[in-house]
């Protein structure tokens, strides 16, 4: 199974998605690959109906989530309701098509989660 | 120490649909009509900057700016493309300035221009979306209308805004570019059509929640050019030279994700703090205003950031008319990216071109009376890379 990995800096601690090379917040380059988790929340959202290319779903749901880590990504969201605080998790699957070539990557679903 | 800069010819290629003109004949005719602006002569031009962010991809020709200073007859000047997404032309004026201000060249051109309306319109929105982030925002199908949903949507939540504030800003926009003879978008649109009654549903489509067709600007066609000389030589050439006070630059990072606050647009926020420290001027001291409105609620969010709103209060001010064009500090009196049009290399260099004539009170039924000073802001990426001016009359 994929597991959506991020990077920490080893002198500050502060955590990015996606990776980098250097710290934007010291400068360091000694970064550290760490799991993302698989709980995050919504923090917004659009339905997008002016698709790029490469794209058959319309509207797109689209939305940057936070993870507990405090990290935040963005993604499709493959969910059709959609509200600011839901709970999520990273998937892997395919994400469209470009330059007729499948591309795959991270997208989030809806999870109930308890408390 | 720099030598100061001064404005002394601007020019404009109409904003809008050119299926019979080349991106080489917008900018020649743009830089044709600055030449023509000043009383230059036959001195030699010494450079000569092309802004465009999308020549090769879109009108399938690259070193561009070579094409056009042989064109222009401008040989051997020094040429050279600067291509730095939708603040392309902001850009191209920024290396003009700091040549001239070095005191390595003593006249330069900067034209700015762009021809997308003959691609297909999903072609242009996914070249367009090329400049985001590669991995986290490209690869999931982010165009730059969804990320200013997004940032909508936050904005909203966060401040209060609601789909009627930029409505009105849509309305202003427009409403300006009716009297902007190379505006794009020459059309009437009224708050009641576009947001209060039922048939606006139909005439102001959703493109990404919760933007609708009227909070987007126009993909266009068009070229501006400015000439920039030592603001000591002005005279020689102009009879109402403008100076460029101050300007800024500076950069945030590539995917909105990784900013801490998405709300906040950090470079537009640094980049006008330079220009007004360079300036030695304050937003208070500013007449009137060009703003990077690719969306509407971009002219909200960068007239708090660049300082002339607290955060969170200008849609309050677009709301009590502050920001029209007969208010206290009239926004986009041009039209705006919402109306004069986005022909994303252009753009950073005709806000420039608006606020020269402005300046010299040269602009017609748009006239901002009694405009002294005046400020711009060109938006590049989602706000990744933001260039600000602060111009005035005179010295």
């Amino acid at each position: 199974m994929q597991r959506m990995m991020g990077v920490k800096c080893k002198k500050c601690g502060k955590i990015f998605y996606p990776k980098r090379a250097r710290c934007i917040n010291c400068k360091s380059k000694e970064l550290e690959d760490i799991e993302m988790g698989d709980k995050c929340k919504l923090v917004t959202y659009t339905k997008l109906y002016a698709i790029p290319m490469g794209i058959k779903q319309i509207p797109l749901p689209l939305g940057i989530v936070e993870f507990e880590n405090g990290a935040r990504a963005l993604g499709q969201i493959t969910a059709e309701e959609l509200e600011i605080g839901m709970n999520l998790r990273p998937v892997w699957g395919p994400l469209r098509k470009i330059r007729g070539k499948e591309v795959y990557g991270f997208e989030f679903e809806p999870v109930v989660r308890k408390k | 120490m720099f030598r100061k800069v001064a404005i002394i010819g601007c020019g404009m290629a109409k904003f809008g649909r050119h299926d019979d003109k080349t991106l080489i004949d917008l900018l020649a005719e743009a830089s044709t009509n600055a030449l023509d602006d000043t009383n230059i002569g036959d001195h030699d031009i010494n450079a000569v900057y092309v802004a465009s962010m999308l020549s090769g991809e879109l009108a399938n020709q690259t070193a561009i700016a070579s094409a056009l200073t042989d064109e222009l007859g401008l040989l051997p000047a020094a040429a050279e493309r600067v291509e730095n997404g939708p603040a392309s032309g902001g850009s191209a004026v920024k290396n003009a300035c700091l040549a001239v201000a070095s005191g390595a060249y003593d006249l330069v051109l900067v034209a700015g221009g762009e021809k997308m309306r003959h691609v297909p319109g999903d072609v242009v929105t996914d070249l367009l979306a090329t400049m985001t982030h590669p991995s986290a925002e490209y690869l999931q199908g982010v165009t730059l209308p969804s990320l200013a949903a997004m940032f909508t949507r936050l904005y909203m939540h966060k401040y209060g805004v609601e789909r009627k504030h930029l409505a009105i800003v849509a309305v202003k926009n427009h409403m300006n570019a009716l009297k902007n003879p190379y505006a794009h978008l020459h059309r009437l649109i009224t708050l009641e059509g576009i947001y209060s009654l039922p048939e606006a549903e139909v005439n102001n489509p959703i493109v990404a929640e919760p933007l609708r067709l009227f909070d987007c600007c126009p993909i266009s066609d068009g070229a501006a050019s400015v000439i920039l000389c030592p603001a000591e030589r002005a005279k020689e050439f102009c009879d109402t030279p403008v100076t460029v006070a101050g300007f800024g630059h500076a950069t945030d990072t590539l995917a909105v994700n990784q900013r801490e606050d998405p709300t906040d647009l950090k470079a537009v926020i640094m980049s006008s703090k330079q220009a007004f420290e360079m300036a030695k001027l304050t937003p208070k001291d500013i007449d009137v205003v060009e703003l990077h409105d690719a969306f509407t609620i971009l002219e909200i969010a960068e007239s708090e950031d660049a300082g002339f709103f607290k955060k969170g209060t200008g849609h309050k001010a677009v709301e009590e008319g502050v920001t029209s064009l007969d208010g206290k500090l009239p926004i986009n009196p041009s039209g705006g990216l919402k109306a004069r049009g986005h022909p994303t290399g252009a753009t950073g260099v005709a806000q420039i071109v608006e606020l020269t004539w402005q300046l010299r009170g040269e602009a017609d039924k748009r006239q901002v009376p009694k405009a002294e000073r005046a400020y711009s802001c060109n938006f590049g990426g989602f706000g990744n890379n933001v260039i600000s001016f602060v111009l005035k009359r005179g010295d």
